[in-house]
């Protein structure tokens, strides 16, 4: 890149689940969140709920959610 | 010539006074040390109720691990921007699950075996992930992750221990002089949190370490983001991220049976 060339520094999008809560001794509310990394390997970590946002969890549409897992009662 | 006094009388000439500050930061440089304190204190539940919470314990490791394979299943195809295999509401409904097990688990009360506190050994390859992500790194999103070390095959921690030569088949030679306990001794390793850092430490809380099987144990281990920004994982054995410290307990082996749980935390100190 030239000189003078508008750039933006990379940042990882991490998008997971909740999968615990606590609190800690401040009281501050803290999430268990496990999230897959680029390589595909799943990871998790404790953060604040201030670091957090919710996202919405899409849905496959019914004609597309013909799995033989799903079939099962 | 600047002449600077330092801390107890020390003193140091230089020509100037910005020589003079380069040498008191290579000289303060020298002093700051890594260290870190496992507190590890064992659990147990009362004689007449160790069957049921051991056979409750098992069905929740059971759960725990075809929860987490459906979660792993919908995280990376979401991830990969693919329709994932499993809906989200299975996702949520085993989460769900997990929680009751965890409640009927939380209701059989615990009592104390045994405490120990002790120091431990920062590896090599933790001091670099550290000064590479505080120094020069862009982005960093901390993961941690702690397991237990088992007495097969041991021999020695040292400074050289790395992440990529953990192994948890319990082998006679391991490449690190130590192994990690098996997944069948203890199902995963667990995730702290850290605090707030203040007097130069900064504490975890406790993680909650469920023994399935009978284990000679002799220590834990703390792994941490790679210095190339590789997150460490929960799965036994796994060689993702670097190790920043291993140790063993103060007071030897410690063996441990099918109905313990071990809740370690790890204060690190700079």
């Amino acid at each position: 890149m030239k000189t003078g060339t508008p750039v933006r520094i990379k940042q990882p999008t991490l998008e997971g689940v909740v999968v615990k809560r606590k609190f800690d001794e401040d009281d501050n509310e803290l999430l268990l969140v496990r999230w897959a990394e680029a390589d595909g390997d799943l990871v998790e970590a404790w953060l604040q709920r201030e670091q957090l946002e919710e996202v919405v969890a899409e849905e496959p549409a019914p004609a597309q959610a013909a799995n033989p897992e799903e079939q099962q009662p | 010539m600047s002449h600077i006094r330092i801390g107890l009388g020390e003193a140091i000439n230089a020509r100037s006074a910005a020589s003079a500050a380069v040498a008191i930061a290579a000289k303060l440089g020298e002093k700051v040390h890594l260290e870190g304190l496992y507190t590890v204190t064992c659990w147990a539940p009362p004689a007449h109720l160790e069957r049921e919470f051991v056979e409750l314990r098992q069905v929740h490791a059971r759960h725990e691990a075809r929860a987490a394979e459906l979660m792993a299943s919908w995280l990376s195809a979401r991830r990969a921007g693919m329709l994932p295999p499993v809906t989200f509401g299975r996702v949520q409904l085993a989460l769900a699950d997990g929680e009751r097990l965890q409640a009927d688990l939380d209701r059989i009360p615990l009592h104390e075996k045994w405490s120990d506190r002790f120091h431990n050994t920062v590896v090599t390859e933790g001091k670099n992930a550290i000064l590479t992500h505080f120094l020069k790194g862009s982005t960093y999103t901390a993961s941690q992750v702690l397991g237990l070390i088992e007495s097969t095959g041991y021999s020695a921690i040292s400074a050289t221990n790395t992440a990529a030569n953990i192994t948890a088949a319990g082998g006679g030679s391991p490449t690190n002089g130590w192994n990690e306990a098996t997944s069948s001794q203890c199902a995963a390793r667990q995730t702290p949190s850290f605090g707030t850092a203040s007097a130069g430490s900064l504490a975890a809380s406790a993680t909650s370490h469920a023994i399935l099987a009978s284990l000679t144990s002799k220590g834990a281990f703390l792994l941490a983001r790679s210095t190339a920004g590789t997150a460490p994982s929960t799965t036994v054995g796994n060689t993702n991220g670097a190790l920043y410290s291993a140790g063993l307990y103060s007071g030897g082996d410690k063996v441990l049976s099918a109905s313990d749980t071990l809740t370690p935390t790890y204060t690190a100190s700079a």
